[in-house]
């Protein structure tokens, strides 16, 4: 007999709506099943995709340019000379889409006239932020930075209520110069930006490149050349680092040390790295409670049915044809299943959570993790195909346990209880 | 010829520490075309021993011997294979798959003897005929009446042209008028096609069809008559 004959799959057909409800019941429960392992997958992927973009955004880019001690001891004394030159060299080794960002950042303190506090300053060309980092973007309140503004500041938003400030009120920045002197200069805040962490918020604190170096008497300096690349795919290995290469090859002699974001963020990386594994594990634990249910349900049905196997057994059907006939029924449900869950996932995740959900009630404790107050369901073919492959493959090998029950009813057994 | 030789042949069921000699060193042969009935009180045996002559079970003691081959040397795939291409089985009830209709019920073993399209949908036709069911063809068991069903179970038991057919208390759930419809039937396949067969019943209507009668007692043959 060929492996599917029509006869084989209609009489599994047919059985399996013998009783439509308990059908009815265990196609709920894998449909239910894989729902949650798409749709819960595709939150676990859109947080984790905020995440990453989220930290490249806060001020990390693609690729970062240090002097190595910067990373240990983040003082002026560890900063890049000539800053401008060295980015304008390095371009060239780049596609034309890619975006440099020269910054110099400090620790530094913040004085109002009845507060300090502690505030990383970041000198930055405002123009140079777009598209790289949150403060390229459209500002909460205020104006942006212009150019040629030696006196303006950009705060957060977080930052400006705490302090009770408003826009366009002065305030005073200090930081220390290579010489360990303190230098102030007082600035007038120009716009409050909104970030996707409060942390950022309140940290943070902009002004133009140009006016931090004349603070600290150090022109051309900066402490970092922040590198972000088009279209770059943040789990695509490889690129970014053929780019660090090559950048590291030419910044050779001048004490400065190109990074990739997997080293900068390596929590991150491994988290990504790590995150089909974790979506197996927990598609497996989704199975474990369905596949139960599952093999019960056949279990039951073949029970039922035992009088109709002893009958077929005794016509000649071989017990490797009573498994055939149990294991299209299996696949017949597992298929059903799958088809409804799907469709069902793709329209929760691309209809009814477009437009993502707020996490906002889980507070701060999420934000220390990096992820976005608002997560976007993330569809990819990748999960769906392994959900799906995890049900068919688990499900069948669930399944087997009922079909070799039925084949071991033999039909003296089962046709003497009429 | 014979078809079928039981020789000396016991078995023996265990319930816990009771074991019981359902059939105790029967002998018989039936020759090809022979129509034969198993009598006898219940729990004489008769069922056990048309189970062991279909390769459904194995002797404890004893030979089966079908068309010469010893059942016993059979593997549970070879006596798979025995009962669908040689052997035809009625029983009493249940003989039919519920979700399949009259049709696909016959249908159904000459798929698993791999007959091909053209001559499977021939044969179903010709025997639903043969059996005056051809109306009810695409019924499914539950619509048909108890003696239909009995027929439906007839023409699959003899559409595959088996040498043997076995059949348990065909007619137990049949008034006597259906019964005795169920039996002209099955004489005049055993008349034209040659067919032999065996019943097992308490029914006197099926003994007195019969051209021979065994009866059983206590798993004993006491007396095998030709009429
Ligand atoms: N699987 C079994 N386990 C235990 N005892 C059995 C089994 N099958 C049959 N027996 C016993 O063997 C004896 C013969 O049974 P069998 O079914 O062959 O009788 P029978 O002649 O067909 O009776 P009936 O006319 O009632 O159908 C009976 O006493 C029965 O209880
Ligand atoms: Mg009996």
């Amino acid at each position: 007999m060929r492996f599917f004959d029509l006869l084989s799959v209609q009489i599994s057909w047919r059985n399996l709506w013998r009783n439509p409800r308990r059908t009815t019941i265990i196609l709920t429960a894998i449909v239910v099943g894989i729902i949650s392992m798409i749709v819960l997958s595709a939150f676990g992927r859109g947080m984790m995709e905020g995440m990453v973009k989220n930290s490249i955004d806060n001020l990390v880019g693609h690729i970062k340019i240090q002097n190595p001690q910067y990373r240990i001891d983040p003082a002026i004394d560890n900063r890049i000379d000539q800053a401008e030159k060295i980015a304008a060299q390095i371009g060239e080794l780049l596609p034309d889409d890619v975006q440099l960002a020269t910054r110099l950042r400090l620790d530094g303190v913040l004085s109002t006239s009845r507060e300090h506090t502690g505030v990383m300053i970041v000198g930055i060309d405002p123009a140079a932020e777009k598209g790289v980092s949150f403060i390229g973007r459209p500002l909460y309140q205020g104006t942006p930075l212009q150019p040629e503004d030696a006196r303006g500041l950009l705060i957060g938003q977080g930052l400006l209520e705490r302090l009770g400030l408003e826009i366009g009120k002065k305030v005073v920045v200090l930081s220390q110069d290579a010489s360990g002197e303190g230098r102030s200069k007082a600035f007038r805040i120009r716009g409050s930006y909104r970030a996707e962490m409060r942390d950022t918020e309140k940290r943070y604190i902009f002004i133009n490149l140009k006016s931090f170096q004349d603070m600290l008497a150090a022109p051309g300096s900066a402490t970092e050349i922040s590198i972000s690349l088009r279209n770059a795919n943040a789990y695509q290995t490889g690129t970014v680092e053929d780019y660090v290469d090559r950048i590291n090859e030419r910044l050779d002699g001048l004490g400065l040390e190109a990074t990739g974001w997997r080293q900068l963020l390596p929590a991150i990386a491994a988290y990504i790295d790590m995150f089909d594994v974790y979506m197996l594990i927990w598609f497996v634990v989704v199975f474990v409670a369905m596949g139960f249910g599952l093999a019960n349900t056949v279990l039951m049905a073949v029970y039922e049915r035992m009088r109709e196997f002893g009958l077929q057994r005794a016509l000649g059907l071989r017990s490797s044809g009573i498994i055939k006939n149990v294991m299209i029924e299996v696949l017949f449900l597992l298929l059903i299943g799958m088809a409804l869950a799907d469709l069902c996932s793709f329209f929760l995740v691309k209809v009814v959570f477009r437009s993502g959900i707020d996490l906002g009630s889980f507070g701060a404790g999420i934000e220390m993790w990096g992820i976005s107050r608002i997560v976007y369901p993330v569809l990819s073919l990748s999960d769906i195909v392994m959900a799906n492959g995890v049900v068919v493959l688990l499900g069948l090998l669930v399944g087997l346990y009922p079909a070799l029950h039925a084949a071991r009813f033999t039909p003296i057994e089962t046709m003497r209880h009429l | 010829m014979e078809i079928i030789r039981v020789d000396s042949v016991s078995k023996v069921y265990h319930q816990g520490r009771v074991s019981f000699r359902a059939l105790d060193k029967v002998s018989l042969d039936f020759k090809k075309g022979e129509f034969v009935a198993l009598a006898g009180p219940s729990g004489s045996g008769k069922t056990t021993l048309l189970n062991l002559i279909g390769s459904l079970d194995v002797p404890d003691e004893g030979e089966v011997f079908f068309d010469q081959k010893n059942l016993s040397e059979l593997n549970d795939s070879e006596r798979a294979d025995l009962r669908l291409h040689r052997i035809g089985f009625v029983f009493q009830a249940y003989n039919l798959i519920p979700v399949l209709t009259a049709a696909e019920n016959i249908d159904y073993i000459l798929l698993l003897q791999k007959v091909d399209k053209f001559l499977r949908t021939r044969k179903v036709n010709d025997i639903l005929q043969e059996v005056g069911l051809t109306d009810k063809a695409s019924n499914r068991p539950d619509e048909l009446s108890g003696g239909q069903q009995q027929r439906v179970a007839v023409a699959r038991a003899i559409v595959t042209d088996p040498q043997v057919v076995l059949a348990d208390e065909p007619t137990a759930n049949l008034d006597s008028t259906t019964g005795r419809k169920l039996l002209e039937m099955m004489q005049q396949m055993n008349r034209t096609k040659k067919v032999t067969f065996i019943f097992a019943t308490h029914d006197p209507m099926v003994m007195d069809f019969a051209d021979r009668l065994v009866s059983l007692k206590d798993g004993r043959i006491v007396s095998d008559t030709a009429k």
